[in-house]
């Protein structure tokens, strides 16, 4: 059974989707593991202005995506990455066999952070 | 608040009233309450009287004798008493076991025990159909082999097997069979003067009767032999000790009784029930049916959804609707079931599947909402796919 903070963000998906303006994704997982995580950023002035997701899998992976979706929103960047699966796990209630989706959603915080940043390098030295 | 619609048939059913009204009678001091070992007193009596009563209920169900019936307390001791009590009997004869792969865990988990104690088994798969392959079966028999033990229908999937010809191939042989018919019993005929079958063993609330008790069908003409299990007292012929649940067992045979009344009828709405519910979702894609379409007893869909996890299926569905789904999600790793890996499907496919099974108190409203709800949570599912 799943606790009650976990079944909302798993039925309450407004941060399903995808956006045509991202600045950065990351994809993360396979079908043959049973999880798949796309999350997509748009930064602005170093900030994440919008976050969504794409998502298979269990209630947990839902509703992780769900949670570090609507966390990223009006952050900065340089705080994205502080969010860890630990806090992820206590917020949600991830029974043991669940902490997998935690450490899938930090992941996919830190890529899509990351290729943000080396996309804006990038970016920084063709100018 | 209200309950959600109940499409899970195959896991249990609700006690039907008139059973539950029998059974309230064996209960109270105002009732038949009296232990039917007590031999020496009328509420002794009357409580025997009824138990012989249900005995001959459940009997009749099955075309037997009602000598023929050993109450235990669930289809799973009666799977135990048969395999290991056989086992053991037989010890001398030889130690060969032969199940197959899409047997329910009460059948397979004896079996590894026996392993365990030193008995070979012999676990025999299955076609995409989910049927034996009987050749294979004539062939895997030794002179060692004390017993082949096949399920009637799947739990899953609700494949018939051929049971008259798996037995016939067994008494070819000269070895016993047994048959776990804890999903047919009430759904499709079973008459053991025609069946080459040993030993059967039959769940009640599969069938709208309480949970907590069962029986195992032991022939008498050739007698099956078999070791007991539970000792204590000598009930049941020596076979299985423990006082007799008296309102349990007349629950049981009442079941038995209206659904030997209530067979044909039954399977006729339940039938025109599940065909409606797969009208309602079969022109959506990547929808297919796992396991047999011919050879299945009426009450059973199991399908597999494409790109919907079942685990998030099921979940969404919680509130409005309660199924069961092709996979255990209980580690990190996830575990689909043994039957539909067993037939073929892939990992994924097979957490990706759900069995909807319907039953005698099912409306045609629940098939109705039911399956839109479902059509409404796989298009929910589906569009957040990557």
């Amino acid at each position: 059974m799943y606790s009650n903070s976990l079944l909302q963000h798993f039925n309450g998906t407004h941060h399903a989707g995808s956006l045509s303006n991202a600045s950065a994704e990351a994809h993360l997982g396979s079908k043959h593991e049973g999880r798949l995580l796309h999350l997509s950023i748009r930064v602005q002035n170093h900030q994440i202005a919008q976050a969504r997701y794409k998502v298979y899998g269990c209630p947990a992976t839902i509703a992780t995506a769900e949670y570090v979706a609507t966390w990223l929103e009006q952050k900065p960047l340089t705080k994205a990455q502080q969010m860890t699966s630990n806090e992820i796990i206590k917020d949600l209630q991830l029974p043991p066999h669940k902490h997998y989706c935690a450490l899938l959603a930090e992941d996919a915080i830190k890529q899509v952070v990351m290729n943000y940043e080396v996309c804006n390098d990038k970016l920084s030295t063709n100018l | 608040m209200q309950k959600p619609i109940y499409l899970d048939y195959m896991s249990t059913t609700p006690v039907d009233p008139a059973v539950a009204e029998k059974m309230w009678q064996y209960l109270t001091p105002e009732g038949e309450f009296g232990n039917p070992a007590s031999v020496t007193h009328a509420y002794g009596w009357r409580a025997k009287e009824a138990v012989d009563a249900a005995r001959a209920q459940v009997a009749a169900l099955i075309n037997a004798a009602p000598k023929e019936i050993i109450w235990t307390s669930g289809c799973t001791e009666a799977n135990n008493l048969a395999i290991k009590g056989v086992a053991e009997f037989y010890a001398n004869k030889g130690k060969h076991i032969i199940t197959a792969i899409t047997e329910h865990k009460a059948v397979l988990d004896p079996c590894h025990y026996l392993k365990q104690q030193g008995y070979d088994v012999t676990v025999l798969p299955v076609g995409s159909d989910g049927l034996l392959d009987l050749t294979q079966l004539d062939a895997a028999i030794r002179d060692d082999t004390l017993l082949v033990s096949i399920m009637h229908v799947n739990n899953e999937i609700g494949v018939i097997q051929d049971i008259k010809a798996i037995g016939d191939i067994a008494h070819k042989h000269n070895v016993l069979f047994h048959v776990d018919a804890a999903q047919s019993a009430g759904k499709v005929p079973i008459d053991m003067q025609q069946m080459s079958v040993d030993l059967l063993s039959l769940a009640s609330h599969k069938i709208y009767g309480p949970k907590g008790i069962g029986a195992l069908y032991v022939r008498r003409k050739p007698r099956a032999r078999l070791s007991a299990q539970i000792h204590g007292g000598g009930h049941e012929l020596g076979l299985r000790s423990g006082t007799l649940p008296t309102h349990q067992i007349v629950g049981m045979g009442e079941a038995f009784a209206i659904a030997k009344q209530q067979l044909a009828n039954d399977t006729a709405k339940i039938a025109d029930l599940r065909d409606l519910f797969w009208q309602q979702l079969s022109d959506m894609e990547g929808i297919e049916i796992n396991g047999s379409i011919e050879h299945r007893i009426a009450g059973i869909l199991n399908i597999h959804i494409k790109d919907t996890e079942g685990e998030s299926l099921l979940t969404a569905l919680q509130p409005y609707v309660a199924l069961s789904s092709g996979s255990a999600c209980t580690s990190a790793t996830i575990e689909p079931s043994h039957v539909l890996t067993a037939i073929g499907l892939s990992n994924e496919a097979a957490n990706n599947s759900l069995r909807i099974s319907i039953g005698r108190f099912t409306t045609e409203e629940d098939i109705l909402q039911g399956a839109k709800l479902l059509r409404e949570k796989i298009t929910w599912l589906r569009a957040m796919m990557p």
